[in-house]
């Protein structure tokens, strides 16, 4: 039967409900409590039988259902000083509730094809402009490979076997390479990673200088650029702010 | 006028440039001139680029939008290779429609319309940014209230809330 391939299809107990009810053929006002419970308790089997899951909200509006069928079967209680009141009807708080999913669903389906329509509407994502010789965010991680190439590529690494270590005095210092790069930064427009590095001696001059560049980062002296992955690193002398300091 | 036409090409140009929408007061600061003025320009615009061209100026989330016109969706899919689904569900678009009508409302409050749990409609609906937070309704457990956001308004190509559609009423 058709009736169980929708079966799957039902979002809730209220859609089941309403699905049930305009299948009745009846307004919504009007419905039969008995017949609509009937139903209702049939699909749960059907859907039982299906082995698909009947949530707790579905036996809660069954249990509603059968309560409120419950509640139109006996004689009315009259209470005192009652003399021509409305009387309340068990069905209204359920018709409510039915009427204003009702509402929901219909405008749900108005809104699913408005999102199909507006994404016919393409638009473009903004321009992304950037100042020129913005330093890239350079993670320690990308300056320490750099310096890992250089360290690789420099003719300090090709060591010559000595039969004695030698362990010699520390020949320059951070600050003093420090002043150094500074000083021939200045002088011309940029200087670049690997430059600094080709009159290595040692490994030990190579650290230091690591480290002296890594210092005049941190003390705002200078800037470092690296145009694409896995290319030189520039250093740049920093240009004071103009507006405030840093 | 010659100078009308010189504007309206600045215009077309801030709003290829940015992409998402302009609102008016930041056109007109660009150009110097008031919003109405803008405004008044824009609708010769819009007609002007209804009438030729691929692109046309849409209103939407309270701004204006350069867009392409829709005939010429099924060539952009193309060019992209892809088919851009909306995959929304039922559920999740009823979900949705509750919240957007009944802003801000409470999780339960919308449970109670739907007859079900909504909880992985909304953890959906929070993940492609229609929804979010608002705030928290007093009372007990100070529950979370959720509304609609500006990237709803521009995955169904509103203007505004009020442009939603009306709501039937009764049977």
């Amino acid at each position: 039967m058709e009736f169980n391939v929708k079966l799957s299809s039902f979002e809730g107990p209220f859609d089941l409900l309403l699905h049930l009810v305009e299948k009745a053929q009846v307004d919504i006002n009007e419905i039969s409590i008995a017949q609509i419970t009937d139903d209702f308790l049939k699909a749960i089997k059907g859907m039982e039988a299906l082995d698909l899951e009947v949530t707790s909200e579905f036996l809660l509006i069954a249990a509603t259902l059968i309560d409120i069928k419950s509640r139109t079967l006996l004689p009315v209680k009259r209470s005192q000083g009652d003399s021509c009141e409305q009387l309340e009807d068990p069905r209204q708080e359920l018709i409510r509730r039915l009427l204003e999913y009702k509402k929901y669903k219909e405008v749900s389906q108005v809104m699913l094809e408005m999102a199909g329509g507006a994404q016919c509407y393409h638009t473009k994502a903004p321009e992304v402009i950037e100042p020129q010789y913005r330093p890239v965010n350079l993670s320690l991680n990308q300056l320490f490979q750099a310096f890992q190439r250089a360290l690789d590529r420099s003719e300090a690494l090709k060591e010559k076997p000595e039969s004695v270590h030698h362990i010699q005095k520390e020949e320059v210092s951070i600050s003093q390479q420090m002043e150094y790069i500074y000083t021939n930064l200045k002088g011309k427009e940029s200087l670049s990673f690997s430059t600094l590095l080709i009159n290595s001696e040692s490994r030990y001059y190579i650290v230091i200088t690591f480290l002296a560049v890594l210092e005049l980062i941190r003390i705002k002296k200078i800037v470092v650029v690296q145009d694409e992955l896995f290319s030189d690193i520039n250093l740049f002398l920093r240009e004071a702010e103009t507006n405030g300091g840093e | 006028m010659e100078e009308n036409n010189a504007l309206k090409s600045c215009i077309e140009a801030l709003l290829f440039a940015a992409g998402e929408p302009l609102t008016l007061p930041q056109i007109a600061e660009v150009l110097d001139t008031t919003p109405l003025h803008v405004s008044k320009v824009l609708e010769e615009m819009k007609e002007e680029k209804e009438k030729s061209g691929g692109l046309l100026i849409k209103e939407v989330a309270g701004g204006i939008q350069l867009c392409t016109k829709p005939q010429f969706h099924r060539f952009i899919q193309k060019l992209f290779g892809i088919e851009r689904y909306n995959n929304l569900t039922a559920a999740t678009v009823e979900t949705l429609a509750i919240i957007a009508y009944k802003q801000p409302i409470t999780r339960a409050e919308v449970e109670d319309i739907r007859g079900v749990k909504v909880e992985k409609a909304l953890a959906s609906l929070l993940n492609r940014g229609l929804i979010a937070e608002v705030g928290r309704k007093d009372g007990t457990g100070r529950p979370i209230l959720y509304g609609t956001t500006e990237e709803f308004l521009k995955q169904f190509g509103l203007k505004e809330l009020e442009d939603l559609p009306k709501l039937i009423e009764g049977a």
